[in-house]
Order: structure tokens, then sequence, then C-alpha cells
């Protein structure tokens, strides 16, 4: 377990001390986690997920993969946010890709579907369906996960290039 | 929001930026840096700044100028649309950013000293957006190039039931 795990787990801890501490060792790997987090097991932070801000109440379920630099928050962040209910819900086994910008509301929150992938620096805004690509700005599906890596597995290499004369 | 009651170093070291002893410049430039932030003095700030997440990974340029009550989120980038040129001669601004503008995580907003980026009042740039164009007022800005998707007052109002892409509601729980 890294001690970035640990220090998340730390957020969670009853001691104020102990989370206050997590938070601010967390903020050193630019990591900022609020206590009131749901998160399921086997969470796997990639690159020690460095620079990922997650908004309270947002629920993460079990096998995520989170990468560095992902943000999980508010859509309309001007507003007051005092509110319990989750803005994120992020279902099992669904992989963040880096940068990628996950924003809902408390009355419509986004919900990543189970196994789904959200690409490199997409922005959603909208709940996607169980094991589907989305990528872009704004994020739209792409392509079904089960497709692509049916496509990455039967991927033949090309045989080396010959010098011609 | 609950991140209100954390006090935190980084609205101390902006502040520090435009200090009058070099020494003191120098140290909150060091110290921003650890926080991946890049805020040089000669940039212009109006009372009411609000740095959300500590704004980790912000890089301004130095001729920017900053209103009243602007609120600016983590990896924001505020700087010049024609990076290859030279810098330091130009002291017109860049990007205006004007009072009660939001740049949320990850925005860029480019301009060029000729031709500024202004952000109007109360205008939203969105997450990830790359904005190069001068906005109106009031108005939300997002995508890559951005480009006006609504109008702030809109967005504050009730948003419909959750819904999710087949039309059938979200379950919440």
């Amino acid at each position: 377990m890294s001690v970035v795990h640990r220090l998340i787990r730390a957020r969670r801890s009853r001691s104020r001390l102990i989370r206050r501490a997590a938070l601010e060792l967390l903020a050193l790997y630019g990591i900022d986690w609020h206590h009131s987090i749901q998160v399921g097991p086997n969470l796997s932070l990639q690159h020690r997920a460095i620079g990922t801000m997650v908004h309270p109440h947002t629920r993460i379920g079990a096998d995520v993969t989170l990468y560095q630099g992902v943000m999980l928050g508010r859509d309309v962040p001007w507003l007051h946010q005092h509110d319990e209910r989750p803005c994120v819900i992020v279902e099992d086994g669904a992989v963040i890709c880096t940068g990628a910008v996950v924003a809902g509301s408390p009355d419509r929150p986004v919900v990543v579907g189970r196994d789904t992938v959200v690409g490199a620096n997409a922005v959603l805004t909208r709940s996607t369906g169980v094991g589907e690509v989305w990528a872009g700005n704004p994020a739209r599906c792409v392509a079904r996960r089960d497709e692509v890596e049916a496509r990455a597995l039967s991927v033949v290499v090309d045989p080396p290039r010959t010098a011609r004369a | 929001m609950a991140h209100d009651s954390i006090v935190s170093l980084v609205p101390l070291l902006v502040r520090a930026r435009r200090s009058r002893l070099a020494p003191v410049r120098r140290v909150a430039l060091e110290l921003l840096a650890l926080y991946g932030i890049d805020w040089p003095g000669t940039v212009e700030v109006g009372p009411g700044l609000r740095l959300r997440h500590r704004a980790l990974g912000t890089v301004v340029h130095p001729h920017v100028r900053l209103g009243a009550d602007v609120t600016v989120f983590h990896r924001v980038t505020l700087g010049q649309r024609t990076p290859w040129e030279p810098q330091a001669a130009d002291h017109r601004p860049r990007v205006i950013v004007e009072d009660g503008a939001v740049l949320c995580a990850g925005a860029v907003v480019l301009g060029s000293p000729g031709r500024p980026t202004v952000v109007g009042r109360d205008t939203v740039v969105g997450a990830n957006a790359v904005l190069t164009r001068s906005t109106g007022v009031g108005e939300i800005w997002a995508g890559n190039p951005a480009r006006r998707i609504g109008r702030r007052d809109e967005a504050t109002t009730g948003s419909p039931p959750g819904r999710d892409r087949t039309g059938a509601p979200v379950p919440i729980g």
C-alpha cells in the first residue's frame, strides 16, 4: 500500500488531528481529498494520483483506477456547496485517465458507469453507460471498452521494414 | 464550502509576491513553486481573490490583470497566445479578467499584447477550456476551443432531475 493510499485512508480517521495532518501531507502531492468521500476497495492510484482533486461526498466504487490530475467535482462551482448528496458517482471498475474532469451537481449527479473509461483531458458532464469509452471536451462516447480491448489484443505487429536501395 | 475553513499559505504567498522587499518576493516565489504555482509579482490583482484547492499548478503570465472577487481553481494558465515571441519588452496585458469571473480547473486563457483576451464580468471559463477570444458579461464558455455554451444566470437556476443517456432516471444511492 502506497503512502498516498495510507493518507487517503487517514482522511477518514476519527481523529481530527490525523485528518488534518493527512490533508496537509496530501497537499504536498497536490491532492485535495475530502474526508466525506466514500471509497470502495482496491482503489488504484496511478503515478500516485498527483494533482487529483475530489469534491466532498463523491462516491467511488470498487476497483476504480484514477490517474494523475483528475478532477471529480461540481459543475457550477460558484454556487453554494453545502449539500451532502454526491455530485459524481464512479461505479465499479471505471478508469479515469490523466487530466480528466468529471463534473456534476447534487440534483443531477454524473454517473461514470461500471467499467467505463474517461479519456485523458476529457470534460464529462453527462452520465455514461456501462463499459463505454468517453473522451474529448466536451466528452462524447467514442467506443465500447470491450471492442477497444479486443482490437488491442488482435493487433498484428508490423514486420520490420526492409531497407530499399 | 468545507475548504474555506482551511487556512492555506497560498493567498499569503501570492500577496507576498508584490512585497516591496526583494528577498520576500524571492522566498514567496520559491515556496509557491512547491505548490506548482508560478505567480509573478507584476500581476495586477484586485481585492477578494479566491484560490480554490490552493490553485495548485496555476501559471500566470507577468502581464495579466485580475479584477475584484475573481475565483481561480487549480491548473489554470493565463498567458500569451504567441509564446515564441519575446515577452519582456511589452508590458501591455495579455489577459484581463474582470470582476467576479470564475476560472475553472485546467482552464487556459491566452491573449496577445495587441489584442488582450478579456474574460468579462461574472463570466465562467469551464474546466479544461482553451479560451483565446474575449467573452461578454455573465456568460459560460467551455470546450477546446472554447465556445459560449450558456449564460451564468440560467445555469444558476434549478437543473432538471437526473437522467442518464437513455432517458432513465439516475439512481441516487
